[in-house]
């Protein structure tokens, strides 16, 4: 992967560490630079600290990546400066923001900087998933669009449930009315988009990957491919699906069931919820059936 | 939002300067408070302005004016940003920066305060990865003021929400933390074990925190007297570091270390390359106060003057002062200045008493006590008796707590382990020299 940075010089260190060797650096050394290698027709990604741009280099920026869609991290500190940059390309591009001088910056950059969404697959998902999407309430539409299109953002359903401000079961419902399996596998959905591009992009090694998603082993990680993707990350490096392929699947995989005619809480993302210590199947569990301690029942009733 | 912690400082404020730091800090976050709850008005960027004009001209550390600065930008942006909500993350990084920088001034009951609020806002916006460093932060803010049980559940919740973002360097650092919160209570050996486990795991997924893991494993060898297993430890990740502020810790623990097996001369040489290389105020303020603390206890008269002259001009923390009164105390005793080490003490005294530094008020009452028995022994002609065991000196790192000034041992005894770090050490603070004259 190809990283066009645009930083103060003390910065560029961070982006050196955080890449840890996996990647080619092409730093710029004035924003006229930056904004004409934007103007061209590639997808590498864009590092850049708001606080050396103007809010007339934030519109041209902006205008480029409109033109040119590519992953953008911005990395600043927290300043009026930066921050009049960073509210225009936080409002018109999907940019991923990390503010220095905090604990685990370093850990937060390697992920943004390893681990960009691949803009394309999102295009494409997205525009797959659209006639769902819109029948979401606009607060969850929006968060969850900026989660693939960002590749950051709740990492799971309760986040998620936080960032709109609603429970957890609202959600749960109104992804459930839209035809949605359940926000755990949209979350996951959009774990796999951020790391797409590394695993066919990229020769990172698939324990870093599993590491920078949360995964604990590689191994975890190919189960949601498989569960996702119909593949894992090794064939998938290997034989690398076509996106419009990789789209259609993994659509079919967030909408599986269709939309409810009536929305309740027994149809409400039943991946999401633990197994019922009352409920089998939606029914009451009859007196005589013992359960494990998973809260399957030992037989059938 | 009324906190105590900020109702004791501004009680126990020393000076006008020190209020109004505390002040800047408390008003900022009633600002915030009432920005996040009625969203920003013309009253509030007022009151904004305000505290931005009188900060100009206030006496801070530049971490606490730089953080307080973060938080008078983000402030006015709270609500902009669209999905991503980026004022709002601006706010919380500012509010985790004011906090670290309180920790790093050593002002620890205020710093939790303020890493429970972020937390605690940033988890109702969904902020997970914030909020897992926000639980991580005040764990240690809290095990800091020696508030176990409070830091134990903020690292459980660190550890849980860091597995949540995706984020295994906070996990493993809070699990580290509360590994550290055992061997600070004393049970050293599930400490170990816990950390000879947590190490295990590191290496497979997040091997950048390995070294922590083994700088927390010389701690405990070190607390359980295996100095030279300790050091050796200590040294062995010094040249793995690409981390600036645990390359610095690395080195102050390993002074420690030094000065507990016996090689305090070594153990200055190492602190003298924090005090001249390091990039932070801070840390280098820390160091020099180390190396007073061994000049008091070992080094001739000339350095000791000169130490205690160079940290009389500097912004000590309230701790700090106390610290710095209690060695004095030690080293004019040990010159024979004793009118003068009987005034240090007192004042070290007064100090710890009115911030509520117990260890350090038992510590100087002990010193005191120290200084009346050898005046009375020098009316008496009476040698002195020595102990092995005198104070307790500065927190090497904040993890570490270094033993006491030890019987030295001649550099010729020790192990060609322990030589091999003594030649480093010395080559080290050779080039640190050399970097200084030709910054000069």
């Amino acid at each position: 992967m190809r990283y066009i940075v645009f930083l103060a010089p003390q910065a560029m260190g961070c982006v050196y560490s955080a890449l840890e060797g996996y990647g080619a650096v092409d730093s710029m050394p004035d924003v006229q630079r930056l904004i004409a290698a934007l103007a061209l027709p590639h997808d590498d990604c864009v590092v850049l600290d708001p606080a050396l741009l103007t809010a007339d280099n934030a519109q041209a920026i902006v205008a480029n990546l409109a033109q040119f869609p590519r992953p953008v991290v911005a990395f600043s500190s927290v300043s009026t400066a930066a921050l009049d940059s960073i509210v225009i390309l936080a409002q018109r591009t999907p940019a991923r923001f990390l503010f220095r001088g905090i604990a685990n910056e370093r850990s937060a950059l390697a992920r943004a900087l390893l681990l960009p969404p691949d803009a394309e697959l999102c295009a494409a998902l997205l525009s797959r998933i659209d006639a769902h999407m819109e029948l979401l309430p606009p607060a969850i539409r929006e968060r969850v669009l900026s989660m693939f299109r960002v590749g950051d953002g709740p990492h799971s359903p309760d986040a998620l449930s936080a960032a709109v401000s609603l429970t957890r079961r609202s959600v749960d419902r109104h992804l459930a009315d839209a035809g949605f399996v359940s926000a755990r596998r949209l979350v996951e959905a959009a774990h796999l988009t951020s790391a797409y591009r590394a695993i066919t992009r990229s020769h990172i090694p698939f324990h870093a990957i599993a590491s920078l998603l949360g995964y604990k082993t590689p191994r975890t990680m190919d189960a949601q491919f498989t569960l996702l993707l119909d593949t894992t990350s090794g064939k998938l490096r290997a034989r690398p699906l076509h996106v419009a392929e990789a789209a259609d699947v993994l659509a079919l995989r967030l909408t599986e069931r269709k939309p409810h005619q009536k929305s309740g809480a027994s149809h409400a993302a039943a991946e999401d919820m633990k197994p019922s210590l009352t409920l089998i199947n939606g029914r009451s569990r009859p007196r005589h059936v013992r359960l494990r301690t998973s809260g399957e029942p030992v037989s059938k009733p | 939002m009324i906190d105590m912690s900020f109702l004791q400082a501004f009680a126990t404020a020393q000076s006008d300067a020190e209020f109004a730091r505390a002040a800047a800090g408390f008003t900022l976050l009633q600002i915030y408070d009432t920005v996040r709850t009625n969203g920003l008005t013309s009253f509030q960027l007022d009151a904004i302005r305000k505290v931005e004009h009188e900060l100009a001209s206030m006496d801070a550390a530049p971490s606490v004016r730089t953080a307080l600065e973060a938080m008078i930008c983000a402030l006015p942006f709270w609500e902009s940003g669209g999905p991503v909500r980026v004022g709002r993350q601006a706010t919380y990084s500012a509010l985790l920066m004011y906090g670290q920088a309180l920790g790093s001034e050593g002002e620890w009951p205020i710093a939790e305060s303020v890493f429970a609020l972020a937390g605690m806002d940033a988890e109702l916006d969904g902020e997970t990865w914030l909020t897992a460093n926000a639980r991580l932060l005040m764990g240690r803010a809290a095990r800091m003021c020696a508030d176990w049980d409070t830091a134990r559940i903020a690292y459980r919740r660190a550890a849980q929400l860091g597995r949540e973002a995706g984020d295994f360097s906070i996990v493993f650092r809070a699990q580290i933390g509360e590994a550290n919160i055992l061997w600070s209570r004393g049970d050293l050996r599930t400490a170990r074990l816990r950390l000879t486990s947590i190490a295990k795991r590191a290496k497979q997924s997040c091997p950048s925190v390995v070294p922590r893991i083994t700088l927390a494993l010389a701690g405990v060898a070190n607390t359980a007297g295996e100095y030279e297993q300790a050091i050796t430890l200590a040294f062995g990740i010094l040249d793995t570091l690409d981390d600036d502020e645990l390359k610095y810790q690395t080195l102050v623990d390993l002074a420690s270390f030094l000065t507990d097996y016996g090689l305090p001369s070594v153990a200055s040489t190492a602190l003298r390359v924090v005090q001249r290389t390091a990039p932070d105020r801070h840390v280098r303020r820390h160091a020099t106060l180390n190396l007073f603390f061994l000049a008091a206890h070992h080094e001739d008269a000339a350095t000791f003057d000169a130490l205690h002259a160079a940290l009389a001009d500097e912004g000590l923390t309230a701790r700090q002062k106390a610290q710095y009164a209690l060695f004095t105390a030690q080293g004019c005793r040990r010159l024979g200045r004793l009118s003068e080490a009987r005034a240090a003490a007192e004042q070290a005294i007064r100090i710890a008493k009115q911030y509520q530094h117990f260890q350090l008020v038992f510590e100087a009452e002990a010193e005191l006590r120290d200084i009346l028995l050898t005046h009375e022994s020098a009316s008496t002609t009476m040698p002195w008796r020595s102990r092995r065991r005198e104070s307790t000196g500065v927190g090497a790192s904040d993890d570490v707590t270094p033993n006491p000034s030890a019987v030295s041992i001649a550099l010729d005894s020790v192990s060609p382990g322990i030589r091999r770090v003594v030649d480093s050490l010395e080559s080290m603070a050779a080039d640190s020299e050399l970097v200084m004259s030709g910054a000069q």
